[in-house]
Formats: structure tokens, sequence, C-alpha cells
């Protein structure tokens, strides 16, 4: 009797261990997505979805995220973001001043001068990747012709800075900024997909000299 | 568990990391301080280093001839200092500018607020109207009336629109079809007053297009255009080539209303023509190592001569584009110019030049593109094309004479259409540099001829792909200068003197009279900034790199250049990556070597720099130029733009390299993210916390 109670139990141990196993491999699973947060100044506030988060990678669930960094005598800043299965993301905010005790913080604390800065050239990096991705002419650009010429630059109609990007034609006549768009039609893009701005050079003297 | 175990799979993998990083760099070799030379000798054994692409860019330019402003009655000096600041500021001229100052008020304006036109009109001194106002500065809109902040914007308009320093005055016929960068007065009057887009002639409802001949205004059918039929002389750009003629050789302006004046600008036109003001042409930043004597791409010293034709018909077919060429025999012609190849060839040598022709001999059978592959091959600075057609000697001629490579000009196949296109800007851009210096040396000794295209009189059927570009220019990868002459009383020694001393002066050597010349800056600068950057960075992101790459390993280059300079951090941060590079390059060993405050505020408080706090697009930006994030900059709810005050903190900084090869256009570093590679580039911080402008430092010595 002793024998058999004794390998219930062992079997009962087996069972909890595997589900317990399950449960974390099928949750560690689901928590598919990255997302890796930087602040200065150092020892800010940072909230993701209203609960408190440390800086570096965390493993999230994909979804919409609002992340909050905040620290009194600083702006505050709020970033709203959507993380799809497996994307890294990262989001890295530099606080302003806004009072005037810590006006000259990042004077007075180098190494969160410092860290501000390779937010901004973390910050860029993504930007730039995330808009030659979802923009994939920008890598055919600045582009020179000799009746045109097409480059980009921000763009006013998406509200998200982080894809907001326009193409920019420069184009004398009709006539040349249909050739443009010719041209971009012949990378195999269709300019309906991007907000495009015609740029024409000013006459200053259109009604007279 | 899993998520402590991830913590200790990432902590094993760090320590390796590190510790395989730290292996690596305890085995690098100690380098000893290197020279300029040093760092040159390391970017060419670059993986990625082309040699066959190293061009040379121009950037910005010094103000020349202000001081003929002083020699001007009745201008105000509060207005000499504001233009002369200007003009210096932003690399415009000095002399153009006060010619449009002139030209727009009828008469040299007294200093102040001048409240006159309309915004459709124009208003203010430089008459500007309001669209162009809210382009081109950085003001309200009531300030275009005051002198500093109008002038501040007509500076940079006028430095856009060709108005650089050491401009010529001169071909006041102009043919504006060669483009729109084209030295000279006229075309800045021309671009002044529409820019590349449309041309108001005056008399007719017609508009000269870009591109376009400019041809009988009476003649408004664009589909039935002649070339051959009268030009147009106009009254606003014959009276600005007049007044910059004037003003710069310090004579007193004659106007007295605009009939005469053109009628007595008409007459003294062969005395405008080829005039050329004092001053820089800008300074032209070419390789790592700037060659003994100045110079562009490669060899400074080194010249390639094209004697033009060859011992037999050879045809030939570029392998990639399909382009079908013949080169011909024209054996009188051929041996007209291999003599006047000799006697340039051997000029050149006795003041130190190498010399490389593109045939052995002067009947040797070598195609145009063999003739392109062995000049190019040479990596020298400057190739001229000698060439000799119908008409008299020292005659200029519309149609031919001094021709540079420029973008848009093409070749195509009349078999199958197949077709190419020149397209590299920046070597473009310093062949008409040095087309300008070749044209005015050979007006100089008697040779008169001008700038001029090869239109579409240069290829008929005789030829296998029509267009308006020689063969060897299209396939050219080093500056390449074509030239014609009238047969007619040929004059090989003439002919072989104006372009020696075309090519001497254009690289900076025995002839230049000028020490500002174009070229002989490049000593001074020792580098290109875009060429060091390119050999430091690696050809792409970490993450589009095939085979995978670890972003934090640099190139063997920059590795090298890293340790020499001493540098924190492996060099792994975007503010060292653009020190060393402007110090490696030799173009500015001051540039602080970090943080980026620092070199912002050095920028700003240097009169190297041009400073542009705020660019829109790609358009404005050059290669070479340094952008550094202006953090705190904003446009306020009235459209004027406000510089950052510093207080957000340091920024990313980076270069901007022009489109590369694989799509990418900025050279950057990333602080404990990555090493030097390139990206692309974006002129505002596009995080959504909307950290500010990228303000553009355009280094102008």
């Amino acid at each position: 009797m002793k024998t058999l109670r004794s390998r219930i139990y062992f079997l009962l141990v087996v069972v909890v261990v595997g589900f317990l196993l399950v449960f974390l491999i099928v949750n560690n699973r689901s928590l598919s997505a990255q997302i890796n947060i930087e602040v200065v100044p150092s020892g800010s506030s940072v909230k993701l979805n209203n609960k408190g988060i440390r800086e570096g990678v965390s493993k999230v669930k994909p979804g919409e995220y609002e992340v909050v960094f905040s620290h009194q005598g600083f702006s505050t800043i709020s970033e709203r973001v959507e993380l799809s299965k497996g994307e890294k993301r990262y989001i890295g905010a530099a606080l302003r001043p806004t009072v005037p005790t810590t006006a000259d913080w990042y004077q007075k604390h180098p190494d969160d001068a410092k860290k501000s800065e390779g937010i901004s050239s973390k910050n860029f990096d993504q930007s730039t990747n995330l808009k030659a991705k979802s923009l994939p002419l920008l890598k055919e650009l600045p582009y020179i012709d000799r009746y045109f010429r097409v480059d980009y630059g921000p763009g006013v109609k998406s509200k998200d800075p982080a894809t907001s990007t326009a193409i920019y034609i420069r184009a004398s006549s009709p006539e040349n900024r249909q050739m443009a768009l010719s041209w971009i039609r012949q990378q195999g893009f269709d300019p309906v997909d991007y907000e495009i701005t015609f740029k024409s050079f000013d006459n200053p003297f259109a009604s007279g000299d | 568990m899993f998520k402590y175990l991830n913590i200790i799979e990432s902590k094993v993998v760090k320590f390796l990391l590190f510790g395989l990083l730290g292996l690596w760099m305890a085995s690098a070799p100690s380098v000893a301080a290197l020279t300029t030379n040093d760092i040159d000798s390391l970017i060419k054994q670059h993986p990625y280093y082309d040699s066959e692409d190293s061009t040379c860019t121009t950037t910005g330019s010094t103000a020349g001839g202000s001081e003929a402003l002083s020699k001007q009655a009745g201008l105000d000096s509060q207005w000499i200092d504001l233009i002369n600041k200007d003009a210096n500021k932003y690399g415009a001229d000095p002399v153009a500018m006060a010619s449009i100052l002139y030209w727009e008020n009828r008469g040299w304006p007294a200093f102040g607020r001048l409240v006159n036109g309309s915004p459709a009109r124009g208003m203010g001194p430089w008459q500007f109207i309001a669209d162009t106002w809210a382009n081109f500065s950085e003001y309200s809109a009531d300030q275009v009336y005051d002198p500093v902040p109008s002038t501040d914007a007509a500076a940079r308009y006028i430095k856009g629109a060709g108005g650089i320093a050491g401009s010529k005055a001169g071909f006041i016929d102009q043919d504006f079809s060669k483009g729109l960068n084209i030295p000279s007065m006229a075309t800045l009057m021309k671009n002044y007053n529409a820019g590349g887009a449309t041309y108001r002639i005056p008399g007719a409802a017609q508009h000269l297009q870009a591109g376009r001949v400019w041809y009988d205004g009476n003649d408004s059918d664009w589909a039935n255009r002649d070339a051959d039929k009268p030009k147009i002389i106009d009254d606003y750009i014959v009276a600005g080539t007049y007044l910059y003629y004037q003003i710069s050789t310090g004579q007193t302006i004659t106007y007295k209303d605009t009939g005469s004046y053109v009628t007595e600008a008409l007459a003294k036109q062969d005395q405008i023509q080829g005039f050329t003001s004092g001053g820089s042409a800008g300074t032209t930043i070419c390789s790592a190592v700037c060659p003994t004597g100045g110079g562009v791409a490669g060899n400074g010293k080194a010249v390639v001569i094209d004697p033009g034709h060859a011992g037999a018909n050879t045809p030939e077919t570029d392998s990639e584009s399909g382009i079908e060429a013949v080169e011909s025999t024209n054996p009188a012609e051929r041996k007209q110019m291999w003599e006047t190849a000799q006697i340039i060839k051997s000029s050149l040598e006795k003041d130190g030049y190498s010399v490389t022709l593109t045939k052995s001999a002067e009947d040797d059978p070598a195609g145009l593109l063999e003739k392109a592959r062995r000049a190019n091959a040479t990596n020298a600075a400057l190739a001229v094309s000698l060439h000799s057609t119908g008409g008299d000697f020292g005659v200029p001629n519309d149609h031919w004479g001094v021709t540079p490579q420029e973008v848009g000009r093409y070749r195509q196949n009349w078999s199958n259409d197949k077709e190419k296109t020149f397209d590299n800007a920046q070597l473009a851009q310093t062949s008409q540099q040095y087309a300008n210096i070749i044209a005015e040396e050979r007006n100089k000794v008697g040779d008169k001829t001008k700038v001029a295209p090869l239109d579409a009189s240069f290829t008929t059927n005789r030829v296998k792909a029509h267009g308006d570009i020689s063969i060897v220019q299209l396939f050219g990868k080093i500056p390449w200068v074509y030239n014609e002459v009238g047969q007619t009383n040929f004059s090989a020694e003439k002919y072989a003197e104006g372009i020696t001393n075309g090519i001497e002066k254009a690289l900076g050597g025995s002839t230049a009279t000028n020490g500002s010349s174009a070229t002989s800056s490049c000593g001074a600068v020792a580098g290109s900034i875009v060429q060091t950057a390119l050999g430091l960075a690696w050809p792409e992101p970490a993450s589009d790199a095939k085979p995978p790459r670890n972003p934090h390993v640099p190139t063997d280059a920059y590795a090298k250049a890293v340790a020499a300079a001493g540098a924190p951090n492996g060099g792994e941060d975007c503010g060292i990556f653009v020190g060393i590079v402007m110090r490696a390059s030799g173009a500015d060993p001051d540039y602080p070597a970090s943080f980026t405050p620092e070199q912002a505020r050095y920028v700003l408080n240097s009169e190297k720099y041009q400073v542009i706090y705020r660019v829109n697009s790609t358009e404005e930006l050059q290669a070479g130029d340094i952008l550094i994030l202006n953090a705190g900059s904003y446009v306020d709810d009235q459209g004027v733009y406000h510089v950052g005050d510093g207080a957000g903190a340091a920024g990313h900084t980076y270069i901007f390299v022009g489109q590369q090869s694989g799509g990418y256009n900025a050279a950057s570093a990333s602080l404990d993210s990555h090493m030097p590679s390139l990206g692309n580039a974006e002129t505002r911080d596009s995080s959504s916390q909307n950290r500010g402008d990228y303000l553009v430092a355009r280094l102008i010595q």
C-alpha cells in the first residue's frame, strides 16, 4: 500500500509539474513581442498601460500599449505603440526640463546628457528603418534627373511622426511632373501609395519685374 | 522560470560576447598615431572601397569680388557690409547680389526699411513675392521689407539660383537648355526671375521651359521649335549681366533707362563675354588625401588627354547598358588632334603632371568605350577630349566648344532604343567647373569659344546611338571635358596652349592666377568628408547585412582610426564618428570629437561653417553636410521658426553622403547600439517626442 501511495503521489507531482511547464511555455510564447525602454533623467517613472515598468527589454503580448514617461520638473511624454507578434520596438525618451530648477539638468548630469544622445541615435535608426521598410521608394532617393528631381522629407498627412514622410518632386512643368511620376512607376512603386508634394521654383516676379 | 532562464541565457551570451570582444581587442595590434595618409590607405583597403567612384563634391564657396562694392558711389556702406556678410555666410556672390539689388530698385536703394510692392508682385529691396519669402526666409512676413532679414534670405536664394562666387558674367546670349547650373550671371538672372520653372519672355505669351532651347519668342509652338532661329535677348538678363560686369570692374553704373542701358550692354558684349569675377568658385572636396597640387578624384596631377578618333572604325557594345558605340577614323582630324595632344602632354609633363593618352599611337584602333575604360583606370583628376569640326578656328559656336558632363544627357541606340543617361551629379558639377575654366583659358589665347552643349546636332544617323553627350563622357568615371574647335585656319599651338592653361588652372597648377581657384583649396581641405565617411563605415546597416554581422564590430579602418584618435567607447558613438571623419579627412582638424552639444556649439560659432537651422527635404542637403539634432527647435502657429535652446539634452548627429549604391544616403554611428554604417537620412526628429530639427552644418572653407 505504501508503495502504491508513493507512486500515486509521484504521478500527481509529475502531472502538476507537467501542467505547470505547459502553462509556462504557452504563456511565454504568448509574450512574443518585445519592448525596449530607455529614459532620461535616470530614475524617471515609466508606466506601461498604467503599470510601472523598469527600463530595459520586456517581453509583452502583441497589442496596443501606452508608455508614459514622467519626472518631476520635466515634461511628461506619452507614446502609443502597437506591437505585432514577434515585433521588437525601442522607445526612448529624453524628458525636457520645464522649471527653472531643472533647466540646467543635462549640463549638470553629463551621464544623462550622454544617454540622451544615445536615445536620439536609436530613435533615428528606428525611424529611418521603419520608413525605409514602409516606404521603399525612399531607398531610391534623392533622384536627380535633368527635368525633375525626387526627394523626401517630413509629411503632413500621417499622424504618426515615425512614418510620416512625403515625397518631394521638383519639376518645372506639368509634363516634367508626369515624367517624375512615370519614373516612380518605373521603379515599381505606385505614386498613389505616397504622400507627394510638388515643389516648383517660385517666380518672385510672376506679375511683373 | 523561463524568465529567469532568459536572464541566465542573456547573461551567458553577454559574458561570451564581451569576453570574445575583449580578447579581440586585446589581440588587436597597437596603432601609432595615424597620419592622414594612413587613414587614406586604410580606407582604400576597405573591402567596399570603390576606387573608380572617388568623385568630388563642391561644398560652398567663398565670396569673391566683395571689395568691388566699395567702389560704387551711392551704395550705402551698410548695404556693402550686409551683402558681404551674408554672401560669405551662404557662399553667394556679393557682386551678383549687388547687381540684383540695383536692378530690382533701378538704382541703389537707401539703407533701411523699404515698404513697397505687393505680395504678388514683389516686396522690399529684393522684391520677394510672398511664397518665395516663405520658402527662403526664417522670418515673419512683415520682415520682408527690412534689409537685414531680407538680405539674409536673398543671399540664400541667390546662391541657390546659381549666384556662386566666381561666376561668369558673360554669355548674355546663353542657351539655357544647358541647365540650371551653368555659372553665369545670365543664368542667375533667369533663375532669380523664374528658377528652373518658367521664364517669361517679354512680348510673348511664351515661357521658356527648363531643358528647352531659348528660341524665338514669336514661335510659340513648341512642337515646331527650331534651335537655329534667332534668340531673344531679354532686358532682364542683359541688364543684370552688364551690371555685374560694371560692378566687378569698379565702373560707374551708366544706367539711365532700361532701353539705353541694354543697348550699351549689347554694344559691349565682346568685353563682357567670358568675363569672370574674382573669388573662389567653391571648395572642392576630394579623395581622403589631397594629391599634390590639388586635384579632384584620385591623383590630382594625373591627367588624361583623349585625342579624337582612331586608326579604324571600331564598333563596340557596352555589355551592361547595351549602348552601341562606334569610333571613326576621320584621318585629317585624327592627325591634328594627335599633334595637339603631343604638345599638351609635353607642356603638362614639364610642369610635373602625369599625362596618359587614350591612344598608344595616332592609328591606335581603340574604340570609344575602350578609351573611357583606359581613362577611368588612371583615376585621374581630369580627362580632356580633343576634336575639331567644320567652321573657323577661334569663332564661338552655339553647338560645340567646351562641353562638360551634365546630368540627364543621354545616348540611345537607333536599333533597339536601349538608353544610358549620365546621372552622376557630383562628377557633373566638377566637370562643369573645369569646363568653365578651360573655356576661359582658351579665350585668353585667342581661341574664342564658349561652354556649349553637344545638342541634338551632335549625333545624327551616322552614329549608332543618338543623344547629346559624347560616349567617352557618358562612360567616364572621372571629370571629363570635351573640346571642339573650328578646322579652318586651325592652330594646334593655340588650341594646345589654351587647353593646357585651362587644365593647369583647373587643377591648381602653375598657371593658376587666383589662389582661391576651385581646386587649389583642395590642398587646404585635404580630403573628402564623404569618401572618408564611406571608407570608415559599413556599407549597410547590420540588419541589412548579408551575411549577418555584429553591429558592434567596426570596420578595420574605423577601429584603427578610433585607436589612433584615442577615442572612448570604441568609437561606438555618433559624435565620435563624425568627429573622426572630419579630422581624418583633413576637412576640419579642430572639429570636436565627441559630445554633440559641443559639436553644435562649435559649428554655430565657427566661420568655417554655413549653418542652416531647418531644411525640409533631402533636396536641400549636399553630400558632406553634417546634421545635428537641434533639440527644442520648432515652428510656432504663426510659421515662425525658433532655434532650439539646448535644454532638450543632446541629440543624434550624422553625415549626409548623397545617394549611394544599396539605397543609403547617410553615415552614422549610434551610442552603444552600432558602429558606423550607412543608412538613410531624416531632417527632423520623427519620434513621437518631436524633439526638433536637424541643423545642417556645411563646411565653406
